[in-house]
């Protein structure tokens, strides 16, 4: 090795100790800017939940499981005949 | 003992990967240098370094869910490291015109870890002279230490090219040192 390799070979640095603590500083401030995306989609979620409810509540007058699952008009009395044959 | 390096490595990204900080902590203290050395000396710019030395680690904590140990650690930081160094090279419009202040740039969060030596300063400037596609090579190979094929690895390259612009870069090397800095006392 030439004298220009090893000179070379020296140009070594590092980062001063605070370093990762920057880093882990800006990972959690990071992780703390993603909340507020999670907020606004929970908000989202809850408004179409409410929004489906008073779809349902003005089309059928009444909110019941039946109105909600859309099986109010389902005639059960095949499901009885079917379970009294077996 | 490289093995066990590896290993060592892996057991904490394990851990990190299960928010372990600290493990994370860790990491970040092992290749601090690895990460500071190849960006200042392709940049020569303590802000700049600070910024990729950062965002380096930032990249590698959120690929770490989908980080497979087929690589060494090592190799994937200083890929990562290469990739924004020549991004950001490539949005620096009067890159090849800056006035370098190593010195100065150099004493404040980056530090040297080599005792100095005479005319060091004078052997950064010719790196900065030289075009990135050289200074890459010469970073990894003469300043890093990796091998010929980790270095074609590293850039994507065949290992043919590496050792072309290892000898072209060498030579400009020299060349800008005698010439343009009057620098002959390397041989």
């Amino acid at each position: 090795m030439n004298k220009l390799e090893q000179q070379l070979n020296q140009l070594q640095y590092t980062f001063d100790s605070s370093f990762e603590q920057i880093v882990m500083q800006k990972l959690s401030a990071k992780t703390i800017e993603m909340w507020p995306n999670l907020s606004w989609m929970l908000t989202g979620v809850a408004a179409t939940i409410i929004f489906c409810l008073g779809f349902v509540y003005v089309q059928e007058g009444a909110i019941y499981l039946e109105n909600i699952l859309g099986l109010q008009l389902l005639d059960t009395s095949n499901f009885t005949d079917i379970l009294t044959y077996y | 003992m490289q093995i066990a390096a590896n290993n060592i490595d892996f057991d904490l990204v394990d851990l990190a990967k299960k928010g372990d900080k600290k493990a994370f902590e860790l990491l970040i203290t092992k290749y601090k240098p690895l990460v500071a050395t190849t960006a200042i000396n392709m940049l020569a710019d303590e802000e700049e370094t600070k910024e990729i030395g950062q965002q380096v680690f930032i990249q590698l904590y959120r690929s770490l869910p989908k980080f497979r140990k087929e690589a060494k650690l090592s190799t994937y930081l200083t890929r990562i490291t290469i990739n924004l160094c020549l991004n950001l090279l490539k949005r620096r419009n009067n890159f090849r015109n800056r006035s370098l202040e190593l010195n100065t740039a150099l004493d404040l969060s980056v530090i040297a870890i080599a005792k100095d030596f005479e005319n060091k300063e004078l052997l950064s400037k010719a790196m900065q002279r030289l075009d990135e596609k050289h200074r890459t090579v010469i970073v990894l190979r003469m300043i890093q230490g990796y091998d010929t094929l980790e270095t074609a690895e590293i850039l994507e390259l065949p290992k043919g090219t590496v050792l072309s612009r290892l000898q072209r870069g060498m030579q400009k090397l020299k060349t800008i040192l005698e010439t343009e800095l009057n620098y002959k006392h390397y041989e």
